[in-house]
């Protein structure tokens, strides 16, 4: 299965391009989001390379050489969700560039520092994008499935560029709330909830596009 | 030995097009020559044997085995070939079959190698850069470094010249040197078959009009030319799929010593090619 | 391993693996092809002769019949043993059959016994 992976990042390299332009634009975008504009960055653009490995597979039609070879579909769906993890690695160096590129440069757009925090909860917004799509990608290919895609790709923007919109007189109890997402972070209650949420959202929506899959037909 | 491929009474139904319980099987050692014209059925049998379609009704056995429940032990011993190219473009040969090799437990790369060196594919360009008869040569080299039994192409040569036709047809007989291994090769050109296949399905419209052996196929059939006055109904009852002009009549004849008593030597007789026993078989079906 | 000339046509009246048999049979009858000799596997021939395996098999069950060749399961068919006048027989037998073939033929298109006569004759002659 690994080599299925490896399969996504030699494509992936030819994505280098549109990485730097997409995150150099959203870091721009969500100038003003302050701390969340690493997660922001992450999940948009990690979740764009979700969708892009989905492309590629289309316009080879490779669906029906997988399909065809002695690999099991639970391989070809699992392979998808275990990039994740390296799509969001190849998105945090890339903005580890652009930032860097930025400061150096002068250049007066503010780009959030790395911190460890962001990192993870970028990734689980990936994964939780991903969930979404995923199912529907398998079901119905990556053409039919371009309209969900959009739906939650612009979802994501819209609803993290609308956070400073929606309170713009920050509520009182927000601030309190932020100052203790660090001490939140310790609480190894919270993470083991999280980290559960996710695992389940995840593999509900593992399941489901294995399920939907074995039905395809090419 | 047993049987390679049986395929029994298979439906599969879309809209608009219906493969009607078709059967037919092939034994180890032998190249089956699976003709139709565009849109018989031919790919759509195929992908029901490679899984890529389901069943609607029927049976299809590899090596002995459900094609279905053995899926994965099945396509481990299957090499395929089809007409388009399902490689990823972006990718060069070395990249690509990096990818694919390990799935296979009976790789060689030996064989490969031989191969690759063989047609002459360059390494460390991009699938995309490469000719349609490259593209299908390399498809080839990967089907046959796996130790495949049975090797299904699917119009693996429409779009090739002549040459490179050849060089594919030099290379199947090769495959069959092994007793063991069998060739399922779909085609609508069938001046390829008319040389090597050893036994002959003709599917039209979803239906197999004759699966049999190629030598039975030529004795089965003449093609008979004449006259239109010889035409008269007795004729008629032993000819298949009739084309009349201006200046006379040729059709097939499936018994001829009987034509050559009903024509009084009046009539040629010739020995067909495929591709006239595709064309009146499908012309004689067609009401 | 076998040295003749095998040379085959689409274009005639013969199917092939007559053709197969008749010009295996000719070089054993002109004593090209020695007794217990290896003649190629059927495979080989097919791929050598572009034909179908079903074919060779065919023309050596054939020559096998008639008593020609010899087949050792998993070693191979071989020229069999044959004396002189089985050999004299076996051509005259052979030319014979053409011939009653010729004749039958033109029988069946209406030509009468003078008129065969007069083309063998000719023909005869040509040669």
């Amino acid at each position: 299965m690994k080599y299925l992976i490896l399969k996504d990042l030699f494509l992936q390299k030819r994505m280098l391009v549109l990485a730097f332009v997409y995150v150099l634009l959203l870091t721009f975008a969500f100038q003003s989001m302050g701390e969340g504009q690493l997660v922001a960055i992450i999940s948009a653009v990690g979740y764009m390379f979700v969708m892009l490995g989905g492309a590629w597979e289309e316009t080879n039609k490779s669906d029906v050489l997988w399909n065809s070879m002695p690999v099991s579909e639970w391989q070809i769906v699992g392979a998808k969700y275990l990039a994740i993890p390296l799509y969001v690695v190849f998105v945090v160096l890339v903005y580890g560039v652009v930032s860097s590129a930025l400061s150096l440069l002068r250049i007066p757009i503010s780009a959030a520092s790395f911190n460890p925090l962001g990192i993870v909860l970028g990734m689980i917004g990936v994964f939780i994008a991903a969930s979404l799509y995923y199912p529907v990608y398998f079901a119905l290919g990556y053409t039919k499935s371009r309209y969900w895609h959009f739906i939650l790709f612009f979802g994501i923007i819209v609803s993290a560029s609308m956070i400073p919109a929606l309170f713009p007189n920050k509520p009182a109890w927000l601030d309190p709330l932020l100052a203790r997402i660090p001490e939140l972070a310790n609480d190894v209650a919270v993470f083991v909830a999280l980290g559960m949420f996710v695992v389940i959202l995840v593999g509900g929506s593992f399941l489901a596009s294995l399920t939907l899959y074995r039905r395809r037909e090419f | 030995m047993e049987t390679i491929l049986q395929v029994k009474n298979v439906v599969k139904e879309f809209t608009g097009f219906k493969l009607n319980g078709i059967s037919f099987s092939l034994e180890p050692g032998y190249i089956m020559g699976f003709i139709g014209a565009n849109g018989s059925g031919k790919t759509t049998t195929i992908k029901l044997i490679m899984n890529l379609l389901h069943l609607d009704m029927g049976e299809i056995k590899v090596f002995g085995l459900d094609s279905r429940k053995n899926e994965q032990e099945v396509k481990q011993r299957i090499g395929f070939v089809y007409d388009d190219n399902h490689f990823y473009e972006e990718l060069t040969i070395g990249q690509m079959t990096k990818v694919l090799a390990p799935f296979y437990k009976h790789w060689d790369w030996e064989t490969y190698n031989r191969y690759v060196h063989r047609f002459a594919l360059p390494a460390t360009k991009k699938i995309k850069t490469f000719s349609r008869g490259m593209k299908m040569k390399y498809a080839l080299a990967v089907a046959l470094s796996h130790k495949a039994e049975l090797l299904i192409m699917d119009e693996p040569t429409s779009g090739l010249d002549p040459i490179v036709r050849s060089e594919l047809l030099d290379i199947l007989s090769e495959v069959i040197q092994d007793e063991r291994c069998s060739v399922l090769f779909s085609s609508h050109i069938t001046s390829d078959l008319d040389r090597v296949a050893d036994y002959v399905t003709l599917i039209h419209n979803g239906n197999i009009l004759f699966s049999t052996s190629k030598e039975e196929v030529f004795e089965r059939y003449s093609l008979i030319k004449g006259e239109r006055s010889l035409l008269g109904s007795e004729l008629r009852r032993y000819l298949v799929g009739v084309r009349e002009n201006q200046f006379g009549f040729e059709a097939l004849v499936t018994d001829q010593e009987q034509a050559l008593r009903l024509t009084g030597g009046k009539a040629i007789f010739e020995r067909p090619t495929l591709e006239d026993i595709m064309v009146y078989c499908t012309k004689g079906q067609a009401v | 391993m076998i040295c003749i000339d095998i040379i085959l046509t689409n274009t005639g009246e013969l199917p092939i693996y007559q053709q197969i048999v008749d010009q295996i049979k000719a070089a054993i009858l002109r004593g090209e092809l020695g007794a217990d000799q290896p003649l190629p596997s059927i495979r080989v021939l097919a791929k050598e002769l572009q034909i179908s395996v079903i074919t060779t098999k065919r023309a050596y069950e054939e020559l096998e019949k008639d008593g020609l060749i010899y087949t050792m399961p998993g070693k191979g068919s071989f020229v069999a043993k044959h004396d002189d006048c089985k050999l004299e027989e076996s051509k005259l037998q052979m030319v014979e059959d053409i011939v009653r073939e010729a004749v039958k033929a033109g029988k069946t298109m209406g030509l009468t016994k003078s008129e065969l006569s007069m083309i063998f004759k000719s023909v005869m002659e040509d040669e």
